[in-house]
């Protein structure tokens, strides 16, 4: 087994950057936790008694920041592909939140109930939804998650989580790009 | 005792399926020391009168002196029990005539069963047979019904071939007897070995129900189809989840 040390703190796989993680072994540099990616399935793996459980969200550092303020909207679209019988009520959810010290809080939230069709093969499917930003907005709703869920039968809730995604402007009172645009005699 | 025609044998079945033909030789001796002429007749008594003929398509012959000649018959078996009556006849030339000389009998009981009832179990699950859409992750296991239909005890026996989509034998179950004796109108279950069902497509059986198994006789039979199968379903699951963007707009 070849294992590479992963470079995060545990509990936010923070500091990945996926794209750059091939199918292996890491192990979390301060607890020793290991992990298995699988990079054919985008999928984590937590290894714990000698077996391997699927990581239901995964945790990445985001691909891009967006900035956003209080009344922007948002789209956020995904991609996954299912496999298995007909489903009656599946949830696609899309949010917006933070995360602390007890886990990722959504603070706005979006889903939608899709019926999915009996799948021998894995099937690509699509979604997209547009979240607002509230005027509440904090500066500290940097995450965005998504994923897929409920539905009968249940379908196992799988999902991703990116850290950093978004940076709130426009919160505190700011003047930005001042000048003294002229001065003439009147 | 017979004077010239001895009846050395009557070979028929002991027993025999209700409305099956059943063949029989009747072997008659010469006990001449010349050749003489020996006719065959044949009678069944199950209860009916007068008792029907047995048919002989070759019912005389000119037999030598110690010789045993072999006739053959056959009959429609009656859905009760017989009693074959065999006789023979010597001719004389100075009479023109034919004499009775000797009779034997020999008993056939009559057989009757039906397959009445087929299943496929397949993991925790049981369809009848012939069964549709079994998934193909699954392991089969063949149960089968047979049912005693005639009016007294009888030994029940079976045996099967089960053929995957490309013919090729996946089980056989064969001389598969049912304990002891079944009474009228009882059936008994039968069940078979496991088999993969890995093969998307038709999976066939022959199935042939016996009775009697000192003299085995075939009483019901099926051939055709056990179950088609197809690709399994997995459990549901989502895989290469993606977010495959996000943007102001």
């Amino acid at each position: 087994m070849v294992t590479k040390t992963l470079d995060l703190q545990l509990g936010s796989i923070s500091a990945l950057q996926v794209t750059e993680y091939t199918t292996g072994w890491y192990q979390d540099a301060v607890t020793g936790e290991y992990y298995y990616y699988d990079a054919t399935e985008k999928k984590w793996y937590i290894y714990a008694a000698g077996y391997l459980y699927a990581l239901a969200i995964a945790e990445l550092s985001a691909p891009k920041t967006v900035t956003v303020k209080a009344g922007d909207s948002l789209k956020i679209s995904i991609s996954y592909k299912y496999v298995g019988p007909a489903v009656t009520g599946a949830e696609e959810y899309f949010s917006i939140g933070y995360k602390d010290a007890l886990g990722y809080h959504p603070k706005v939230t979006g889903t939608i109930t899709r019926n999915l069709p009996i799948c021998a093969t894995p099937t690509s499917f699509t979604a997209e939804k547009t979240l607002i930003i509230p005027t509440n907005v904090a500066l500290n709703w940097t995450y965005i998650e998504c994923k897929v869920w409920h539905g009968t039968p249940d379908v196992p809730e799988t999902g991703l989580r990116y850290a950093n995604a978004l940076e709130i402007v426009g919160i505190t009172a700011e003047i930005t790009e001042f000048s003294i645009v002229d001065f003439v005699k009147v | 005792m017979a004077l010239y025609a001895e009846i050395t044998e009557i070979v028929a079945p002991s027993s025999a399926v209700a409305g099956s033909k059943v063949d029989i030789q009747v072997k008659i001796k010469n006990r001449d020391s010349s050749t003489i002429g020996i006719m065959v007749g044949g009678a069944l008594d199950y209860g009916i009168t007068p008792w029907p003929s047995i048919n002989f398509p070759d019912d005389w012959d000119n037999v030598a002196a110690g010789a045993t000649k072999t006739f053959y018959g056959y009959f429609t078996m009656p859905s009760s029990n017989v009693k074959i009556h065999a006789y023979s006849y010597w001719y004389s030339p100075a009479t023109y005539g034919w004499y009775f000389d000797d009779e034997k009998t020999k008993d056939v009981g009559v057989v009757a069963g039906t397959i009445n009832k087929k299943q496929l179990e397949y993991d925790e699950s049981r369809a009848s047979i012939p069964a549709s859409n079994i998934p193909n992750d699954k392991r089969g296991l063949v149960h089968v019904w047979g049912r005693n239909d005639t009016s007294s005890y009888q030994t029940l026996g079976i045996g099967w071939v089960v053929t995957d989509p490309n013919g090729l034998v996946v089980e056989r179950h064969e001389n598969d007897w049912a304990a002891g004796w079944v009474g009228a109108g009882q059936d008994r279950e039968f069940i078979g070995g496991r088999f993969n069902l890995d093969k998307v497509g038709t999976y066939r059986i022959a199935i042939a129900f016996y009775m009697n198994s000192a003299d085995p006789v075939e009483v019901d039979r099926y051939e055709g189809t056990l179950c088609t199968v197809v690709a399994a379903i997995p459990e549901p699951a989502v895989s290469q989840f993606s977010i495959v963007d996000y943007i102001k707009v």
